[in-house]
C-alpha cells in the first residue's frame, strides 16, 4: 500500500531531516512511526501525503508514485496533521461537505458517513457551529471524520491521539482496526508508546532522520516493553 | 479541473467580508462587524465611483470620449496592479497550501482558485469604475448601446491582466526568495525595489502633446499609455461597434494570461511552497546572549520581529511612509516650481497644505490598525502575560512610530527645503505631521481594539480586508482632507489659526482615545 524507498529530505542549510529512509506498509498493517522530537517523523508524513517535495528516493502509494501521479495517490489516502488547522470560518458540516465534494462522495453516502462518524465521536450536534467555536479535541475529531469520509485505503496520521478524550481515543483505535480489517493500511506517528505497542503490528523507530529499527512489534519487543526498546535505541550514540 | 477550481474558490470566498461567520455565529457583534466592513467598502466604492465618473465626464465633454475606456482601464489597472503586487503572498501562504495540497486536486487548480479568490474584490472595484465611467460618458456625449454594454462587460475581464502581471512578478519574487534562508526579508526587499522601479516608470513615458491644459494632457498621456499597455488599446478600440474584433482580442488575451499564469505557477507551486515551508535548521545553538529588557521593549522587539518577518504586513503598512519619502524627495529634485505646475496646486497655499498632505500619505495605512488582529490565535498568549494593557499597547504604538516619525521628518525636511518654507509655516510643517502620526497610531490601535479579527487563515485578511483597516483608512483620509479643505476655503490671514485649532482638536481627540485604549481590559478585546 505504501512503499518508501531511500527517501531523503534536506533542510535549507544542508542538514538532512530524513536520510535514506525505506519501509513498506502493507494492506492490513497498522504501522507505528516513533521517534524523538525533531527526528523527521512529520517531514516524512508530509512528503508521503504529497505536501512537501523531497530530494532523493521514491514514495509509492498503491503502486503509484507520489512524485508523478500525486492526484491519483491522494484519492486513496487521507492525512491528518498533528495540529488540525481547519477553516475556522466554516461550520463543521460545511467543512465535511467540502471534503466530500472534493473526493466525490455522493450525497447519500456522505450523509450516512457524516452521521455515523460524528455520532461515534459525539460531535453531531455541533456540526452546525463554526469551527472557530470548537475545542482542540473537537477539531481533532472533525479532522478524523473528514479523513474517513471517502474510505481511504491508506491513512496517514500525525499524532492522532493528542487532544482526544479517552472515549474518542478508544473509538479511533476501533476505527483504525476496522479500516485495516477492510483491507486498508495505517501509517501513524505517536509518542504514546503503550498505544503503539498494543495497536500496531509493525513499528519503525527514527532517530536524527535515520531509520534505526523496524519490524513486527512482537519480534521487536521480544518480551520487553516498547518503551525500553525505544530508550535503548535512542540512547545509543 | 473546472470542478476542483469551483470547489476550492467557493471554499475560499465563502467568508468574503466575514459573511459565513456572521451567518452562523451566535454573537451579534460578528454581524455588526460585517455591516461595518460593507459600509466602509461602500464609502470607498462611492469615492471611486465619483472619481471615475468625474474624469470620464470631463474627458468626454472635451471631445476625448474615445480615450474614456482606456482611462477606465488604466484606473482599474493601477488599482489592481498596485494592490496585486502585495497580494502574491496569499498565493504562497504555506499554511493554506498545506491544507489544500493534501487534497486530490491539481496544483494548477489551487493556484487558479487562489487567483479567483483575489479576483472577486478586484472585480467589484472594476465594476464600479466601468459602470460609473460608462454612465458619465453617456451623460456627456449621448447614448451608445454598444459602448455602455462593452464598457460595463469589460469589468469582468479588466482585472485579469493587471492581476496576472502583478502576481507573476510577486511569484517570481517568492520563487527567488524561497531559495534563501531569510526568505521573508528577501521577498519584502525585492518587492520594495520593484515598487520603487514602478514609481519611476511613469516619468519615463513621454506624451505627444505637451499640453498645459489638464484634460488635454491626460488624454495625450492615455494615448501614449495605449502603446505600452496593448490590452487597454484593444479595449479602447473594442468599445466602438467597428472594433468588435479588438474587443474579443481583449477578452481572450485577458482570460489567456490568467490561464497561462495558473498553469505555469501550478507547475512550480509545490516546489516553491516546499522551499518556503522548509525552515533552516542547523541545531548548532551555543548559548544565548546575556541580555535582559524591560517588558515594554521585550514586547516591542517581538512586534518588530513579527513585522519584519511578514511581507504582507510590512509591505501594506509601510507603503504610506515609503510613498511620502519618495514624493518629498521627488519634489526636492524636481524643484518646487515644476512640481506645482505638474500637480496644479496653487503656490499660495501649498506651504499651508503641505503638512497635511505629507501626514495623509504617511498615515494612509497605519500598522496599528491591524497590530492586534495580526496576532491571531497568539492574542491568547498576549492576554495571559502579567502585564498591564498600557504596556502591550505602547509596544504596538512604538512600532508604528518607529517607521512613521522618521518618514515624516525626512519628508518635512525635503519639502521645507524645496518650497523654501519659513516662519510659522515651517513650524507647522514639522508639528502637524508629527501630531497626526501620533493620532493615527492611537486611532488605528483603538479602532483595531474595538474591531479585532483573530479568525483568519492568512495574513492578508487582518492586514487588507478587516473592518479596522478600512475604518482607519477613512479616518486618515478625513484627518488629511478636512483640514486641507478648511484651509483652502478660509481667508489666508486666518489659516494659521485654523491649523492651530485643527492641531489642538486632533491632540485632544488623540489623548481621549489613548486614555480609553489603555484603560481597556485585554480580556475585553475579543471577537466574541
Amino acid at each position: 500500500m505504501l512503499k518508501i524507498e531511500s527517501f531523503t529530505k534536506t533542510y535549507k542549510g544542508g542538514k538532512r531531516a530524513v536520510d535514506g529512509l525505506s519501509l513498506e506498509v502493507k494492506a492490513g498493517d497498522i504501522y507505528g512511526f516513533i521517534g524523538h522530537n525533531g527526528a523527521g517523523k512529520t517531514t516524512t508524513l508530509k512528503c508521503v501525503a504529497g505536501i512537501l517535495d523531497f530530494d532523493e528516493g521514491e514514495i509509492f502509494i498503491d503502486g503509484k508514485s507520489i512524485k508523478t501521479q500525486d492526484i491519483e495517490c491522494k484519492k486513496v489516502l487521507a492525512y491528518i496533521p498533528d495540529n488540525p488547522d481547519l477553516y475556522d470560518y466554516l461550520t463543521g458540516a460545511q467543512y465535511l461537505n467540502f471534503i466530500a465534494d472534493v473526493y466525490g462522495v455522493g450525497a447519500e453516502e456522505r450523509a450516512k458517513r457524516i452521521e455515523r462518524f460524528s455520532k461515534d465521536f459525539e460531535i453531531y450536534e455541533w456540526l452546525g457551529d463554526l469551527i472557530s467555536a470548537y475545542s482542540h479535541g473537537m477539531r481533532q475529531k472533525l479532522a478524523i471524520i473528514s479523513a474517513l469520509l471517502h474510505e481511504p485505503k491508506l491513512l496517514i496520521l500525525d499524532e492522532p491521539f493528542v487532544g482526544l478524550d479517552p472515549k474518542a481515543a478508544l473509538k479511533l483505535k476501533e476505527l483504525m482496526r476496522e479500516r485495516c480489517a477492510a483491507g486498508g493500511a495505517i501509517f501513524f506517528s505517536t509518542h504514546v508508546l503503550e498505544v503503539a505497542e498494543k495497536l500496531c503490528n509493525k513499528i519503525a523507530i527514527i532517530k536524527d532522520g535515520k531509520l534505526v529499527v523496524l519490524g513486527e512489534t512482537e519480534a521487536l519487543t521480544d518480551g520487553k516493553s516498547l518503551e525500553s526498546v525505544f530508550m535503548e535505541v535512542v540512547n545509543v550514540d | 479541473m473546472i470542478k476542483s477550481i469551483f470547489l476550492l474558490t467557493k471554499l475560499q470566498i465563502r467568508n468574503l467580508f466575514g459573511f459565513n461567520e456572521a451567518r452562523f455565529a451566535r454573537d451579534p457583534k460578528k454581524k455588526k462587524r460585517v455591516r461595518t466592513t460593507i459600509a466602509a467598502f461602500l464609502i470607498l466604492g462611492a469615492v471611486l465611483f465619483f472619481y471615475a465618473a468625474g474624469l470620464s465626464f470631463a474627458l468626454a465633454s472635451f471631445g476625448f470620449s474615445e480615450v474614456v475606456p482606456t482611462y477606465l482601464g488604466l484606473l482599474v489597472f493601477g488599482l489592481v496592479f498596485g494592490l496585486g503586487i502585495f497580494r502574491a503572498g496569499s498565493i504562497f501562504d504555506v499554511k493554506s497550501y498545506e491544507k489544500l495540497a493534501v487534497l486530490p486536486v491539481s496544483k494548477t487548480a489551487i493556484v487558479a482558485s487562489k487567483f479567483l479568490t483575489l479576483y472577486v474584490t478586484n472585480f467589484l472595484f472594476a465594476f464600479v469604475v466601468a459602470t460609473s465611467g460608462a454612465i458619465a460618458t453617456v451623460f456627456a456625449v449621448g447614448f451608445d448601446l454598444w459602448f455602455i454594454l462593452s464598457t460595463i462587460l469589460s469589468s469582468v475581464f479588466l482585472p485579469l491582466f493587471p492581476m496576472t502581471l502583478a502576481l507573476l512578478i510577486g511569484s517570481v519574487i517568492y520563487a527567488v526568495s524561497s531559495r534563501f534562508k531569510k526568505n521573508n526579508l528577501l521577498s519584502t526587499l525585492l518587492t520594495c525595489i520593484f515598487v520603487f522601479a514602478m514609481m519611476l516608470l511613469p516619468a519615463s513615458l513621454e506624451t505627444d502633446m505637451p499640453d498645459s491644459e489638464l484634460i488635454g494632457g491626460i488624454a495625450s498621456m492615455l494615448s501614449s499609455l495605449q502603446r505600452v499597455l496593448l490590452p487597454l488599446a484593444w479595449l479602447g478600440a473594442g468599445t466602438r461597434v467597428s472594433g468588435i474584433g479588438y474587443y474579443l482580442l481583449f477578452i481572450f488575451s485577458s482570460v489567456g494570461v490568467f490561464a497561462a499564469y495558473s498553469f505555469v505557477v501550478g507547475k512550480f507551486y509545490k516546489n516553491i511552497c516546499s522551499a518556503l515551508s522548509a525552515k533552516a535548521a542547523n541545531a548548532s545553538f551555543k548559548g544565548t546572549e546575556k541580555v535582559s529588557r524591560k517588558p515594554l521593549f521585550a514586547l516591542y522587539f517581538r512586534e518588530l520581529k513579527r513585522y519584519m518577518s511578514c511581507s504582507i504586513y510590512f509591505m501594506n503598512t509601510a507603503m504610506g511612509n515609503i510613498l511620502a519619502i519618495i514624493a518629498s524627495i521627488s519634489m526636492l529634485f524636481m524643484g518646487a516650481d515644476e512640481f506645482l505646475v505638474e500637480t496644479g496646486i496653487p503656490s499660495a497655499i501649498i506651504s499651508k497644505l503641505a503638512p497635511f498632505l505629507i501626514a495623509m500619505i504617511n498615515l494612509l495605512s497605519p500598522l496599528t490598525a491591524c497590530a492586534i488582529s495580526i496576532e491571531g490565535k497568539g492574542w491568547e498568549l498576549t492576554k495571559s502575560l502579567p502585564l498591564p494593557t498600557k504596556t502591550v499597547m505602547n509596544a504596538k504604538l512604538l512600532l508604528q512610530l518607529t517607521f512613521s516619525i522618521p518618514a515624516s521628518i525626512i519628508s518635512c525636511i525635503c519639502i521645507g527645503v524645496a518650497l523654501k518654507i519659513s516662519g510659522w509655516n515651517l513650524l507647522w510643517l514639522f508639528v502637524v505631521p508629527l501630531v497626526l502620526c501620533l493620532f493615527s497610531a492611537v486611532s488605528g490601535l483603538y479602532v483595531n481594539a474595538k474591531n479585532p479579527c483573530f479568525t483568519w487563515d492568512n495574513e492578508s485578511v487582518p492586514v487588507k480586508q478587516s473592518s479596522a483597516v478600512l475604518i482607519s483608512m477613512l479616518i486618515a483620509l478625513a484627518s488629511g482632507i478636512v483640514p486641507m479643505l478648511l484651509i483652502a476655503i478660509i481667508p489666508t490671514q486666518f489659516s494659521g489659526l485654523a491649523v492651530f485649532v485643527v492641531v489642538g482638536a486632533v491632540c485632544a481627540v488623540g489623548e481621549a482615545l489613548y486614555k480609553k485604549l489603555t484603560s481597556m481590559r485585554l480580556n475585553d478585546i475579543d471577537e466574541k
